[in-house]
């Protein structure tokens, strides 16, 4: 034992007298590595006088001590279990964990150049074909838009139009034409589409009552301002501006066989377009407009609310308005489509359809356009070319950035762990300040 | 007693001064200095209740440390949480909330409050409750008090009141400060254990008052009464002024009468004592002060970037209200489906103007989220997890002393890894405070064969072998060797000395001449005798036998003193007992033999740092009176009588040997005293004794002067003051780490420039630039006495000194040889005034290193300051003493030493550790991560609520400002709290850009603190683009595929409910992808942070989802029946964070790949385990991560080896080594060097045998 000690004690020494002032202290090492390094040779244990030697000095200052030291220092196995025992017992206040002495197993990722690359690679091979394919997506969507508000009034200062859109004695009627680009897949589609019409005002967003539309509470209409009440005792249900501006164009459609010939109808499917949770939970099946002022107004002619949008059947509880439901989920932005049904057949390329719209909802004061949409849709909705585009670009560029840090690589290689970029090992006029 | 270490205390007696900042400790002292206590406090022995009356009132013994009681906690406690002004622009805005103004409901914005200050306020209060279970446990210890005839009943603390009488037991506190009446010991005196109070683990002795002395049974004091009059309750410690009314007699009463609360009675069975302060006015609890509140640079930045983003935010808000404003005004009229004909104040369109104010309100309520509430929080956590990691890291822990590190205040933590100038105390900070008696010089000829730690170290690094130095020691002596033990264990001697003897603590004496009694045979033995009586006698040291061994230990108010004794007793001269008025000492007799000889003390003349000696007189057995002197060598010479100069000169060559071995040294003298000499002497010693008030000091001085004359020069002592265990590696890695040192301490030049090179803060070759005032024309000045005239010329010489330093390091450029600035106290009291200090600054940040010597505890807090402010660079003051409480306070962060001496630094400072060494670890390691973690984790907060913030700005734009919010109300409120919170802390607890061994091996990665790389502007600015660029991305691509088309493929539209969830989804992952790519260091609890936050966001989302929509109003369902099926919002949520953080990436890469800094190239080549297959090439660099630095050893080797080079340039090979004598030498060239330098002349530089520059003119 001891000739064993006197041998590794000639040898440390050796060591010492080998490494010059920079390691003056005692190279021993007690605690286990936290890299892994343990397995490695004797001379990677003797390479680690950067730890602060002394602390282990101090607790091993008997012969005993530093006898387990160098021990450990020979790799001997004795000498870890001795570590152990060490380690229970000569901290009596601290314990030594992993987790308290920060020395945790920890995945500690080092950009390489080739990962860098092999990073931007996979990112840009996977990005690029979603981008083909939600672009090829997008772009087998057939939509017609038409916007309809301007030819479908007659007058041309503002102030007829407002007046005639409010005027309910006049006809509305207004007939319009699309003609069929592409073959369009049952279902189509129908939307119509507002611009510069801000669902998403503060003001208009409140002005709602789920308690009342949910049938808990039909006199909950607080929030409702300043569609809440026609009377102290009568709520108006359903409340608020969302409900009161509920759009009331509607839409017949036609197929046109021949130009003057009559029209085939096509049906539109109105239901099944609100929210599976609005027609359960949201709008109660036991609550039924009351004091609407669009109904009051259409019988009466006298309230002292305007009119607003469409009307609401009495008789028919507000689960059964779709169409009301699909309002009420406000849009976030002043330019907004809504589902209006769908069109259960399929369209034909080159055919011709005629569209009839009541065109009574005021867009004409605020300036706004009111557009007909028939759309298909992909895995991936409507016709949407962005999320294609993006994809595309960030492939492309990922690829790029693939090929400059191969070209990087090539012209200024940089050698990884290059030691002569260490601050010391520049000269001071080099150096890059961050 | 050669320690001037001035007790000075810094307390709180003071007012708050200034609104913002507390006062510093210095304000603090010279406040102080205006005007004395009073002496008003009367107290009638055994009356206690008459002082309950008017106009005592004094208070009671029950004392409370916490802040807050069970009423003031709530209303304290929450003004205390609402003086942070971040705090209180959130309770506006909840307040706010309550209003319709508010863009969220006010339960989101409240609850997030009340959940932080909640916390805060659970933590005060947990705080506090363990200070009550403290206070409580103290105030219910019980004691016994006079209870009236004689009889004592035990009592609660609390209920003990000014005037009782207490007994108080064997290592029992003592409840109050008491005059010390009477104790078991016949002699009145008492044995005082003042850890508490100042650290100090030796015992003081106690004494009463002869006429008191008789009071030692319980029936005397039934009829017990007196009055004392004594100074108002006060904070110093050392200091009493009173006097005792007691049969028709007035007695004087000083410190050695009062025993202080908190300390202990030791060795002693019982003691009688009258309180005299009680609870808050015993001078403990005067004592008691909180550390002034520091806040780190980081903080104070962070506050700058705050304000930024204040200003941000209120642009912002600002612009948003106008656009409002305008839109409402000119807009809304026609929006009819808003019935603005039906208005409210929010939305009136007729009165625009009002509604743009309520907008505004409603906007810095909105985009508060650029300013997050859980910052505050966060980092406050972050923090006290880091402290947590400091006081458990088992390297800084201490086992002997069973202590580890201390976090003592938890918001400095980043601060350890800025600092740039580390300012030391020396005597326990980087020497042990152990003396060890090494060597003496007596009559005139050198004893001790000693090798001390410098020696050893010199001789070490200049490749000589160190056992060499014992023969030489004695050969310089002109001596024969005596039994050469030199042949022993020749492998390492210097390991593992075989003393034939168990070593001696504080002795460390080796010469034969006069070990064993052989001290008889020595030409000299009269000389000897005495100087050894000296030793035995004079001092104040009481022995202490071990009862289980019988062993004699000696307890000593120094360490110095302590080891004066042993040696006395190792030599022969065993100090046996002490009792009240005399020494008994065991001493060899006229035949040998050892005979007992009991020595009357007559008088103590008490040491302190202005006198800088102590006396004693007695009368031996023969009635010969002596006065027995010990003291600094200076003021003994000054006061030798005509015929005591015998030895001088050869003790005075002994003495520069000593010092320039880094020894501690007092000379000893004594004088014989004629009775009627003593008597007359003596009446007037009693008469300045026995006076009240605050001259007493001057007069017992002036009484002192008055006898310590004539004395006749005995010899010197040399004590070792040994260097603390790694202090010269730990200072040599910091000093690596570009740290610099400077030393500040109370001893003298010529000690604390050995120390200085003990530790290799100065060596051979550096040009010493020593500034003093001890010049012949200056003594000359100040004998003449005009104190104006004085300062004046002082000023001017130090002026003149500063300005030639600052010439000759002009001069020195073109050589490597760097420069040391040693100055005493007496020169910083001018060079510190405020027209000096400047250059003194200039002067001093051009050398590399600095010794500041015989400073003052106010001067140590001074050149703190003036380091600090002068060149804003973050400073450390560490020490262990009461007298470094002024620069621990002052530093930027001030470290306390809990070793052996004091609890005052420790109570004082911002982290303590047991040992100067681990100020190493704690710095480098601690220090580098924390200032890593902290700054990283304040510019990713902001980036992330930036990134969410501006969102939610541009989303206003769509809603014409309106104040409507994409989001869900608690999406919002739960951003901070809940989905990026957890990742955020990670990274400020648990990041480590390298780990703890290799910041140790590569000390030079230290400097990226200091520098300050990781919290630039540019970073912040950059960190803060990237959050903007992060907004625009999420915000803008979301918008884009869920608008205007229809999202799934059943033709639904995306209402406000899908797109704010897609949107906030999308947030979500950028910024916890975006924490992840900042880290480098993934553990288990990394992942589960990061990974768990997103899952978390799914999970809420899912049961926000299924609440009641009364309640998740436009949550409701959203992800499980709008989203989750939506390929679309699957695709985005994958796009958005690549998309976001691909500047990130690029510039990282581009960085790591042009301008890779020093952790980056680190990393990579542990990455590819180079220090494990190019272990060389490792050693090299690691060897190379040094600061340029000219302290710490390893730059003294290398000068040295460079001078060994130059040398060989001029004389050829020759092995001539350096000479250590050219030390003393080089220092005497050194210091002479600044007046001849004031003449402005070229002076030529002649490359002498030794190397170094000696300049002539």
């Amino acid at each position: 034992m001891t000739g064993i000690l006197q041998a590794a004690e000639a040898e440390m020494e050796e060591e010492i007298a080998l490494d010059d002032v920079g390691d003056l202290s005692t190279p021993n090492q007690i605690f286990m590595d936290d890299e892994g390094e343990t397995s490695s040779t004797n001379q990677s244990f003797l390479d680690d006088g950067g730890e602060t030697s002394t602390t282990n000095q101090s607790f091993l200052d008997d012969d005993g001590g530093s006898s387990v030291v160098k021990l450990l220092l020979l790799g001997n196995a004795r000498g870890a279990s001795l570590l152990t025992q060490l380690k229970q017992t000569i901290f009596h206040q601290l314990k030594y964990t992993k987790f308290t002495q920060q020395e945790l197993p920890a995945w500690k990722p080092v950009i390489t150049p080739k990962w860098a690359m092999i990073i931007f690679m996979v990112v840009g091979i996977f990005s690029i074909p979603i981008g083909i394919v939600t672009l090829a997506a997008s772009h087998n969507v057939v939509q017609i838009v038409h916007r309809y508000d301007r030819e479908c009034m007659r007058s041309k200062t503002l102030e007829d139009s407002v007046s005639y859109i409010q005027n309910p004695s006049v006809d509305h009627r207004c007939n319009v034409t699309l003609v069929v680009p592409k073959m369009m897949k049952n279902p189509v589609f129908v939307f119509y589409e507002l611009d510069k019409f801000h669902q998403n005002h503060r003001r208009y967003m409140k002005s709602r009552s789920t308690k009342q539309h949910q049938g808990e509470d039909r006199r909950s209409v607080d929030s409702c301002h300043p569609i809440a009440r026609v009377s102290k005792r009568d709520p108006i249900i359903p409340c608020g501006l969302i409900a009161w501006t509920l759009f009331n164009d509607t839409y017949e459609f036609g197929f046109v066989n021949s130009p003057n010939g009559p029209a085939l109808h096509i049906p539109v499917v109105q239901t099944g377009i609100a929210w599976k949770s609005d027609v359960k939970v949201k709008f109660s099946n036991k609550v039924y407009p009351e004091n609407f002022p669009n109904n009051i107004n259409n019988s009466t002619g006298r309230s002292r609310f305007p009119v607003g949008g469409a009307s609401l059947d009495p008789a028919l509880p507000l689960s059964k308005h779709e169409n009301l439901m699909v309002w009420m989920r406000t849009a976030p932005m002043p330019r907004f489509r809504k589902l209006y049904g769908r069109i259960e057949h399929n369209l034909h390329a080159g055919q011709v359809i005629n569209v009839s719209i009541a065109n009574v909802y005021n867009t004409y004061s605020y300036k706004g356009s009111k557009r007909l949409v028939l759309s298909t849709t992909s895995f991936l909705g409507g016709k949407n070319p962005f999320l294609g585009r993006a994809y595309l670009t960030m492939g492309v560029l990922c690829m790029l950035m693939a090929l400059v840090s191969i070209f990087v690589q090539f012209r200024h290689p940089r050698e990884f762990g290059d030691k002569t970029r260490l601050t010391w090992n520049r000269e001071p006029s080099e150096l890059y300040s961050c | 007693m050669a320690r001037g270490k001035n007790r000075v205390r810094f307390s709180k007696l003071y007012t708050w001064a200034g609104c913002f900042r507390p006062p510093s400790p210095l304000e603090r002292q010279q406040s102080m200095s205006v005007g004395g206590p009073g002496f008003s406090r009367v107290v009638f022995c055994n009356k206690s209740e008459l002082h309950l009356q008017k106009p005592y009132r004094y208070k009671g013994n029950y004392v409370s440390t916490t802040k807050y009681n069970a009423l003031t906690f709530f209303p304290k406690a929450l003004f205390e949480q609402f003086r942070r002004v971040a705090n209180l622009y959130f309770l506006l805005a909840a307040t706010l909330a309550l209003t319709p103004v508010s863009p969220y409901s006010a339960a989101s914005l409240i609850a997030p409050l009340v959940f932080v200050v909640g916390v805060s306020m659970c933590k005060e209060a947990l705080e506090d409750w363990r200070r009550f279970r403290q206070d409580n446990e103290i105030n219910n210890r019980s004691v016994n008090v006079h209870v009236g005839g004689g009889k004592f009943e035990g009592r609660e603390w609390k209920k003990v009141k000014v005037g009782d009488v207490v007994k108080v037991e064997k290592d029992n506190f003592f409840p109050a400060d008491l005059l010390m009446l009477s104790s078991s010991f016949p002699d009145g005196v008492c044995y005082v254990e003042t850890m508490n109070l100042d650290g100090e683990t030796n015992l003081k002795l106690k004494k009463s008052l002869e006429r008191t002395v008789e009071l030692d049974e319980d029936e005397e004091f039934s009829n017990f009464h007196g009055k004392i009059r004594c100074e108002d309750p006060n904070t110093s410690l050392y200091t009493f002024v009173g006097n005792l009314e007691y049969n028709e007699e007035t007695l004087p009463l000083g410190p050695q009468q009062i025993l202080l609360r908190d300390s202990k009675l030791r060795n002693t069975p019982f003691i009688y004592g009258v309180v005299i302060f009680a609870g808050h006015e015993t001078k403990v609890m005067q004592n008691a002060t909180d550390p002034p509140s520091k806040r780190s640079r980081i903080e104070r930045k962070m506050d700058k970037i705050i304000y930024f983003l204040f200003a941000v935010l209120l642009l912002i808000s600002v612009v948003g209200s106008v656009v409002f404003a305008v839109r409402t005004k000119f807009e809304m009229p026609n929006w009819w489906y808003l019935r603005p004909d039906d208005p409210t104040m929010y939305y009136d369109p007729k009165n625009a103007v009002a509604a743009g104010l309520l907008h505004l309100i409603t906007a810095l309520i909105l985009y508060g989220y650029l300013i997050p509430i859980s910052l505050y929080v966060s980092i406050e956590l972050v923090k006290v997890l880091q402290a947590r990691f400091i006081n458990n890291d088992i390297k800084m822990y201490h086992p002997e002393t069973d202590k580890p590190a201390r976090a003592r205040t938890s918001n400095l933590n980043e601060e350890l890894g800025q600092i740039d100038t580390i300012l030391s105390d020396k005597t326990g900070t980087l020497t042990c405070n152990q003396m060890e008696f090494i060597k003496c010089s007596i009559a005139g000829t050198a004893y001790g064969r000693g090798v001390t730690e410098v020696e050893k170290a010199t001789a070490r690094r200049l490749g000589k072998d160190p056992r060499m130095l014992e023969d030489a020691s004695i050969a310089e002596e002109g001596e024969s060797v005596v039994n050469g033990s030199v042949n022993g264990s020749v492998t390492d001697i210097e390991m593992r000395p075989m003393p034939e003897k168990p070593h001696v603590k504080g002795f460390n004496f080796k010469d034969e001449r006069i070990q064993n009694g052989r001290w008889v045979d020595q030409p000299n033995p009269e000389e000897i005798r005495m100087f050894l009586r000296i030793l035995a006698v004079c001092h104040t040291a009481i022995p202490e036998v071990d009862e289980e061994t019988g062993t004699m230990t000696y307890e000593a108010e120094s360490p110095d003193e302590a080891s004066f004794v042993v040696a006395a007793r190792e030599l022969g001269f065993e100090f046996l007992k002490r009792t009240q008025s005399s020494v008994i000492v065991q001493e060899p007799g006229p035949n040998g033999a050892p005979v007992q000889r009991e020595y009357k003390i007559l008088n103590l003349l008490e040491f302190n740092s202005t006198r800088k000696r102590m006396s004693v007189v007695v009368r031996d057995e023969s009635g010969q009176i002596l006065l027995m002197c010990k003291g600094a060598d200076s003021i003994i010479y000054d006061r030798l009588g005509r015929n005591g100069k015998g030895f001088w000169n050869a003790t005075k060559g002994h003495l520069a040997k000593y010092g320039d071995a880094g020894l501690r040294t007092l000379a000893l003298s004594y004088r014989r005293l004629e009775n009627a000499e003593y008597e007359q002497w003596n009446q007037t010693f009693t008469k300045a004794k026995t006076t009240i008030g605050p001259d007493r000091d001057e007069l017992l001085d002036q009484a002192s002067e008055l006898i310590e004359r004539d004395l006749i020069l005995v010899g010197a002592t040399a004590v070792e003051d040994k260097l603390q265990q790694g202090v010269p590696e730990c200072i040599d890695r910091l000093a690596q780490a570009g740290l610099k040192i400077w030393v500040l301490t109370g001893d003298k030049q010529e000690t604390a420039i050995n120390i200085g090179f003990a530790c290799s803060l100065l060596r051979q070759g550096m040009h010493q630039i020593v500034i003093g005032l001890e010049t012949p024309e200056m003594r000359a000045i100040e004998e003449n006495g005009d104190k104006s005239q004085i300062a004046k010329a002082a000023r001017e010489s130090i002026t003149q000194q500063l300005a030639s330093g600052h010439h000759q390091i002009n001069l020195d450029t073109e050589d490597d040889n760097p420069h040391a600035l040693i100055i005493d106290g007496k020169s910083l009291m001018y060079a510190l005034e405020d027209d000096l200090k400047q250059d003194l600054l200039k002067l001093a940040t051009q050398c590399a290193s600095v010794i500041c010597c015989r400073v003052s505890p106010k001067q140590k807090a001074l050149i703190t300051r003036l380091v600090k402010e002068g060149t804003g660079k973050a400073t450390l003051g560490i020490g262990d003493g009461a007298n470094d409480v002024g620069m621990i306070q002052e530093a930027d962060i001030g470290v306390g030493i809990s070793g052996v001496e004091g609890m005052q630094a420790v109570m004082a400072s911002d982290f303590s550790i047991a040992q100067f060494r681990f100020l190493e670890r704690l710095l480098i390691v601690h220090g580098h991560w924390c200032y890593k973690r902290i700054a990283l984790m304040i510019v990713y907060f902001f980036y992330k609520n930036i990134t969410f913030g501006l969102t939610l700005f541009y989303y206003e734009a769509f809603t014409t400002f309106s104040g409507q919010t994409a989001y869900n109300d608690w999406y919002t409120s739960l951003f901070n709290v809940f989905f990026t919170s957890l990742p955020v802390i990670a990274l400020g607890v648990f990041e480590q850009d390298v780990s703890s061994r290799v910041c140790l091996q590569f000390p030079a990665l230290y400097q990226q603190g200091p520098k300050n790389m990781f919290f630039t502007w540019t970073r912040i600015l950059g960190w803060m683009a990237n959050g903007v660029y992060s907004s625009v991305v999420a915000f803008f691509f979301t918008l884009a595929a869920f608008e205007i088309e229809a999202y799934r493929k059943d033709g639904q539209l995306a209402g406000i409910e899908e797109l704010g969830a897609a949107m906030y989804t999308c947030v979500v992952w950028v910024v916890n992808v975006q924490v992840a790519l900042a880290l480098s260091y993934f553990t288990w609890i990394q992942h589960v942070f990061i990974w768990g936050s997103v899952a978390l966001w799914y999970l809420f989302l899912v049961v926000y989802g299924a609440i009641n929509p009364t309640l998740s109003t436009t949550a409701y369902k959203v992800f499980v029946e709008t989203l989750v099926d939506s390929p679309m919002y699957w695709f985005i949520t994958i796009l958005v964070p690549i998309a976001c953080v691909l500047p990130y990436c690029v510039y990282q890469g581009y960085q790591r790949m042009f301008h890779p800094m020093d952790h980056h190239l680190i990393q990579e080549i542990h990455y590819l385990q180079k220090h494990i297959t190019e272990p060389e090439m490792y050693k090299q660099e690691r060897k190379k991560a040094v600061q340029k630095t000219h302290q710490g050893f390893s730059s003294r080797v290398q000068a040295s080896m460079s001078l060994e080079k130059t040398k060989q340039r001029f004389y050829g090979d020759s092995n001539q080594v350096p000479e250590q004598n050219s030390m003393p030498s080089m220092e005497r060239e050194g210091r002479n060097l600044p007046r001849q330098e004031a003449e402005v002349q070229r002076p030529h530089r002649i490359q002498s045998s030794a190397g170094k520059k000696v300049y002539r003119i």
